[in-house]
């Protein structure tokens, strides 16, 4: 845990609400990200937001951990698991709405609609790759690429050696290689 | 053999560059193998490719206002609720009230011509705020009170676990709603009352 996020905690634990407000949005890309892509869709990955940080902010005063972010993951993929776990047949919805959301986020300068076309198509390539992944190495490069999580606390969100991570992510990629022709 | 022993290991450590978790010893043996093979720079570059593709083409997504207006309001619900667990004394601060309640109690009980001794505790007492206030730990401000409070008693001719420590902290009243307030006090009354 980083300077910041000391203050931050210390901050709200004295009643400064807007210091809690801060980590919030902080944590928001790395965390929504996280959940969006292991839920299915913006309803369901609103509500686990939700319950994360209200977990959070119940459990923020026995907080003694020094890695805020992987604490949030930690309960994030907590959260996760419970929901599936009650409502197993929503992970089966592979194609989600937050789908629509993806194919804005590809980049491009301005693009051709052709241009566009062809990177949303490649988008929905790449993202249904993923979802055929098996569940560890998805949430790997899940978590790596869009959590942003450091090796070292992938493995201890996932309760795994650091060479198991790793190894999980190179089978991950590896099976995404063949899309490497498309990028060129 | 060697080489793709070095292969193996060169792949991870790509990935372990890229998150920023190789060291500098870990990195020069990368950078050198790849310097050697290029079998691993074509490898490194399309690893390099694919992750970028892959990152922009995950959902990112944005919770909801509704959400975070949820999460605020329930934020400020737990904050202005009282007593609250966030609202609780720090270690720190516990330490430091039993400390003032230590010295009020030992100070009252001193003749007028003990004032080295006197000088000796409230730098003694300055150490251990300090500490308390850096560490915020309870076992930091536990062991600091202990420490301060053994040594008072040195001072004043007492053994730890006697029945004259017990009276020295029972002639002051307050002391048993002090000791309610923190664990550490109540940790450390537990080990000098025996």
């Amino acid at each position: 845990m980083d300077v910041t996020d000391k203050e931050l905690i210390a901050r709200y634990r004295h009643g400064d609400v807007a210091a809690l407000e801060a980590l919030v949005e902080k944590y928001r890309r790395p965390l929504f990200g996280y959940i969006v892509n292991m839920t299915t869709g913006q309803a369901d990955a609103d509500e686990v937001f939700q319950d994360v940080w209200l977990k959070v902010i119940r459990k923020l005063h026995r907080y003694r951990h020094r890695n805020f972010r992987g604490w949030l993951i930690r309960i994030a993929r907590n959260t996760v698991l419970d929901r599936a776990r009650r409502r197993p047949e929503a992970s089966l919805d592979a194609e989600n709405e937050a789908g629509t959301a993806r194919v804005d986020a590809l980049p491009g300068d301005d693009p051709g609609p052709a241009q566009r076309f062809e990177q949303a198509e490649l988008g929905r390539r790449i993202r249904d790759a993923v979802e055929t992944l098996p569940p560890e190495q998805k949430e790997v490069v899940v978590l790596r690429l869009r959590a942003e999580l450091p090796f070292k606390d992938i493995a201890r969100v996932q309760g795994v050696s650091i060479n198991t991570a790793l190894a999980r992510m190179q089978y991950g990629l590896a099976k995404l290689r063949p899309l490497l022709r498309e990028l060129c | 053999m060697k080489r793709e022993t070095d292969c193996k290991q060169a792949r991870g450590f790509l990935l372990l560059a890229r998150s920023g978790e190789l060291g500098p010893r870990n990195r020069a043996r990368l950078d050198r193998h790849l310097a050697a093979c290029a079998a691993c720079r074509t490898r490194a570059a399309e690893t390099e490719r694919l992750s970028a593709a892959v990152a922009r083409a995950l959902p990112e997504g944005c919770p909801s206002g509704a959400a975070l207006t949820r999460i605020r309001a329930h934020a400020a619900e737990q904050t202005a609720s009282a007593p609250h667990p966030l609202r609780r004394p720090s270690p720190a601060w516990a330490c430091a009230a039993a400390l003032a309640l230590i010295a009020g109690i030992w100070f009252a009980r001193l003749p007028p011509a003990r004032d080295t001794r006197i000088r000796a505790v409230a730098a003694a007492m300055a150490i251990v705020a300090e500490d308390s206030a850096a560490t915020n730990t309870a076992a930091a401000a536990s062991h600091s009170l202990e420490a301060l409070a053994a040594r008072i008693l040195e001072w004043e001719g007492l053994e730890p676990n006697g029945e004259a420590v017990t009276d020295l902290f029972n002639e002051d009243a307050s002391l048993p709603s002090t000791r309610t307030q923190s664990r550490n006090t109540r940790a450390f009354s537990g080990r000098i009352y025996g």
